[in-house]
């Protein structure tokens, strides 16, 4: 049935590829060329977050990257690995 | 008091240098004083494309560092007595220049003349940042190709972080031919992707070649097609109103005559 | 004061300045005079000399240098006649180095964005292309097309040349002039660029060919 379709129906014009592909690229560009926000971004999150937990600052991950979600093939993601030490008992 | 626009694109070989020779020409011809300044130091390139690359004595970097006055540096052009050049050095590096000092030149520039246009090299380092420094506003050139309109971008954001808010955008290279068969995009699909104005599209076209042989803007020359954009371009930098142009107006006869040729042989 | 015959020293040696218009019977009486109330000035070092501001037959000037000779223990290597530019004749060209070792060789071509800045003479052996820089104080020699920036005499030699294989600079300077070949010209007058020499003579560059 693929092969069928691929034969008569209309081929994608070559500017709609380029301009797909044009959009998701910027995408990563926008979001890649502000290492200074995610960086103001990430000691915020911590500030909120050692609020309520003891975290161990050395093992952190934080960055953005790309996954396939079910209705769009490559969105950036905020992924954030913050290991926990303790919860802050005095909140309680 | 005159105003500072930069020409700059991101990536090379779109039009930047075409562009800034074709719009300061366009300037003159409406009557105003223009100073063009090469801000490609190491590669100058402005020169031959105005034809005025065998007058060259002193440069940019002369004036900066004092070994002559700004004017003894500029070279007339060889059509209108109201264009100047200030020519990029081309056996130094573009270390020898820097942001504060382009300022201060494009603040005494500004005093005396109507417009001071200025070719920005290719690249987002040190050179583009010479060449904005002084800035008021900003014209990206760019041209319907995935590599151009990314770099496009990047540089509309380099741009605003400056302070150079609303660049206004160039599309240069445009085939209306590829455009019709969905081959090539179109203004509204870069638009809608850069999300910046448009100043003016610019089709692909032979003379721009034929006048940089030749040392000579196709602004001037009536019958180009290119140079009736720029044309149209500068009118709409001093404030006119003018239509975008309507790219596939003559073309269509042309490729309907050569079709009809084709179809005989 | 008799400013008929002035003295300048200069890097390379001294320069003297002749008046063009009075008899040279009363010029060389000037002269001697000159030479010596200034014999502190020559002292007895070596030195070329360049006579300006005045054609003056070899005779003329072997009579100038003579007095040189006897009246001050100056050792000359070198004389230049910069007024009138002998270059054209079986002499050689005007302005040869009096330092032997003011001269340096670049072997290969200067593309755009190179430079060659010296203070003595430079040869390439290869070709100066659009863009390449060769700013000599001394002569300037091609062993090639020249088709980009030369500058011969930069200190202010009026004597010095530029030759090369095919001149065809985009521009060329010597001394203080400044000079280019308009693309119309060339065409109009058919120039066929064939290895020639370029040398000052009466405050403008002329172009000559070489063989």
């Amino acid at each position: 049935m693929d092969f069928f379709n691929s034969l008569f129906s209309k081929k994608a014009s070559s500017k709609d590829v380029a301009k797909d592909r044009l959009k998701l690229v910027l995408i990563h560009d926008r979001v890649n060329c502000s290492t200074q926000i995610l960086e103001m971004l990430k000691n915020d999150i911590l500030k909120v977050i050692s609020n309520y937990m003891e975290i161990d600052d050395d093992d952190l991950d934080f960055q953005i990257v790309h996954t396939s979600t079910e209705s769009n093939e490559n969105v950036p993601v905020l992924y954030a690995n913050i290991p926990i030490k303790n919860m802050r008992k005095s909140m309680y | 008091m005159g105003e500072v626009i930069v020409i700059t694109s991101g990536k090379g070989g779109v039009g930047k240098t075409t562009a800034s020779a074709n719009i300061g020409t366009g300037l003159a011809m409406l009557g105003k004083s223009v100073v063009m300044i090469d801000a490609d130091i190491g590669l100058r390139n402005l020169d031959v494309v105005l034809g005025l690359e065998n007058r060259i004595v002193y440069d940019l970097i002369d004036v900066i560092e004092g070994n002559c006055r700004i004017k003894q540096a500029f070279i007339k052009d060889k059509r209108y007595s109201n264009l100047f050049l200030l020519p990029a050095a081309q056996t130094k590096d573009k270390t020898a220049v820097s942001p504060e000092q382009m300022l201060k030149l494009c603040n005494s520039l500004r005093e005396e003349y109507d417009f001071i246009i200025i070719d920005c090299p290719a690249g987002i380092e040190q050179g583009f940042n010479n060449a904005t420094a002084g800035a008021d506003r900003a014209i990206v050139v760019t041209t319907p190709e995935v590599s151009a309109v990314r770099d496009a971008d990047r540089i509309i954001g380099l741009l605003e972080s400056k302070d150079l808010k609303n660049p206004t955008l160039i599309l240069n290279r445009i085939r209306q031919d590829m455009v019709k068969r969905g081959d090539m995009m179109a203004i509204e699909d870069v638009t809608e992707i850069l999300a910046i104005d448009i100043l003016g599209v610019v089709p692909e076209d032979e003379a721009i070649v034929i006048s940089s042989n030749k040392g000579e803007p196709a602004v001037t020359d009536d019958s180009s097609r290119a140079g009736k954009a720029f044309r149209n371009i500068t009118k709409r930098i001093t404030g006119e109103e003018v239509p975008i142009m309507d790219l596939s107006a003559d073309r269509g006869l042309l490729s309907k005559m050569k079709k009809l040729l084709r179809f005989g042989s | 004061m008799n400013n008929s015959v002035v003295f300048k020293g200069r890097k390379r040696g001294i320069v003297i300045v002749l008046d063009k218009d009075i008899p040279f019977s009363e010029l060389i009486v000037d002269f001697k005079q000159k030479v010596l109330q200034a014999k502190s000035f020559f002292g007895d070092s070596k030195a070329s000399i360049t006579f300006q501001g005045r054609a003056l037959s070899t005779d003329e000037e072997k009579q100038l240098l003579d007095i040189i000779f006897k009246e001050t223990g100056l050792n000359i290597s070198f004389v230049d006649n910069g007024y009138d530019y002998k270059s054209l004749d079986s002499e050689g060209y005007g302005y040869i180095d009096p330092d032997e070792n003011s001269t340096i060789y670049h072997k290969g071509s200067l593309r755009s964005g190179q430079a060659i800045v010296y203070a003595g003479s430079v040869v390439v052996i290869g070709d100066v292309n659009p863009g390449g820089e060769v700013i000599a104080e001394g002569n300037i020699i091609i062993l090639g097309s020249l088709k980009g920036l030369a500058h011969a005499g930069c200190a202010g030699n009026k004597g010095c040349f530029v030759s090369a294989y095919q001149l065809r600079p985009t521009q060329l300077r010597i001394a203080n002039i400044i000079t280019y070949i308009p693309k119309e010209f060339a065409k109009k007058n058919k120039i066929r660029f064939e290895p020639s020499v370029a040398y000052i003579k009466g405050g403008q560059i002329y172009i000559a060919p070489l063989v």
